[in-house]
């Protein structure tokens, strides 16, 4: 389980918390979820995909789910994720750590050169 | 079957044996979808650049998880609680076993402390090989096949794998540690 001295999440482990949400999802959802919301700049492989996962299976901040949405269509050996409670407090927590970042940074940033 | 998943199988050979027992299908599965996904029309260059964007994923991330010193392997607790737990599940690569792989390593130091001399052949005026130095060639050859020696070691999960890996690749690269400065200097000889 993930402790408090746990090293930071990395951007894959972020990218893929926020991209499953609310929802289950399989990987090839995961990828094409963190594709959207990205605009295509953030692009993760199967490789990268399946070892953070694993990771954050080992860290109790996902899980998988038993539900399929439709098993009659659904390929048998994709395996669907959510977010476990852990999962989701972790997840705010970086969400609000990312905003706080951002908010610092807008003053200057986003100000248009001279 | 189609040729571009048999490829992609045999390349996830790469991942540690744990690794590869749980995710194979899964990242096959994926690929698959990315294959489909590349091969709409009007995507003439995607399946190259899906492979190329594979490989470099695939290196890296077996890479990553070969240095990993545990595998984490969840398993269900009580419920209510966080569903899934690390446990770590040794799949141990011991200290002798690193001291075996590494033999070439360790004979290629002691033969240079010992004689300094006799590596000497492999480097001053050797013969070349495909316009290479041969004690390049050789040294290149010797550390690739040590390495390969031990990332198969690490990835095999039974004393058979690891005593084949340690057959194959770790005792061809220490006798070619050993022995390529001799042959080599033989070959001057006759030369001369």
């Amino acid at each position: 389980m993930r402790s408090s001295t746990s090293q930071p999440l990395s951007h894959a482990a972020i990218h893929i918390l926020v991209a499953i949400g609310v929802d289950e999802r399989h990987g090839y959802a995961v990828m094409t979820e963190i594709e959207r919301m990205t605009g295509g700049a953030v692009r993760i492989g199967p490789g990268t995909l399946y070892t953070t996962i694993g990771r954050l299976l080992a860290d109790g901040l996902i899980e998988e789910s038993d539900e399929r949405p439709d098993p009659a269509l659904d390929d048998k050996r994709r395996r669907y994720y959510t977010l476990t409670t852990a999962g989701r407090a972790v997840a705010a927590g970086e969400v609000r750590r990312l905003e706080s970042l951002v908010a610092s940074a807008r003053p200057w940033a986003l100000k248009p050169d001279p | 079957m189609t040729s571009h998943e048999r490829a992609y199988r045999r390349l996830l050979t790469l991942y540690p044996t744990a690794f590869r027992e749980r995710y194979e299908e899964q990242m096959v599965t994926l690929f698959n979808d990315q294959l489909r996904e590349a091969r709409a029309p009007g995507s003439g260059a995607r399946i190259v650049t899906l492979w190329f964007r594979s490989l470099g994923d695939l290196i890296s991330s077996a890479a990553g998880e070969h240095l990993r010193k545990e595998e984490l392997v969840p398993r269900p607790v009580d419920p209510g609680a966080v569903a899934l737990i690390g446990e770590p599940a040794r799949r141990g690569f011991a200290r002798t076993e690193y001291a075996l792989a590494l033999l070439p390593l360790w004979s290629w130091i002691i033969l240079q402390i010992a004689t300094p001399d006799y590596m000497n052949s492999l480097f001053a005026n050797p013969p070349s090989i495909f316009g290479l130095p041969a004690g390049i060639v050789s040294t290149l050859v010797a550390a690739s096949l040590m390495t390969f020696g031990i990332l198969a070691m690490r990835s095999s999960g039974s004393t058979s794998g690891k005593a084949a890996a340690f057959l194959l690749l770790t005792i061809p690269s220490l006798i070619l540690v050993v022995l390529a400065p001799a042959i080599i200097s033989m070959i001057m000889d006759v030369r001369v």
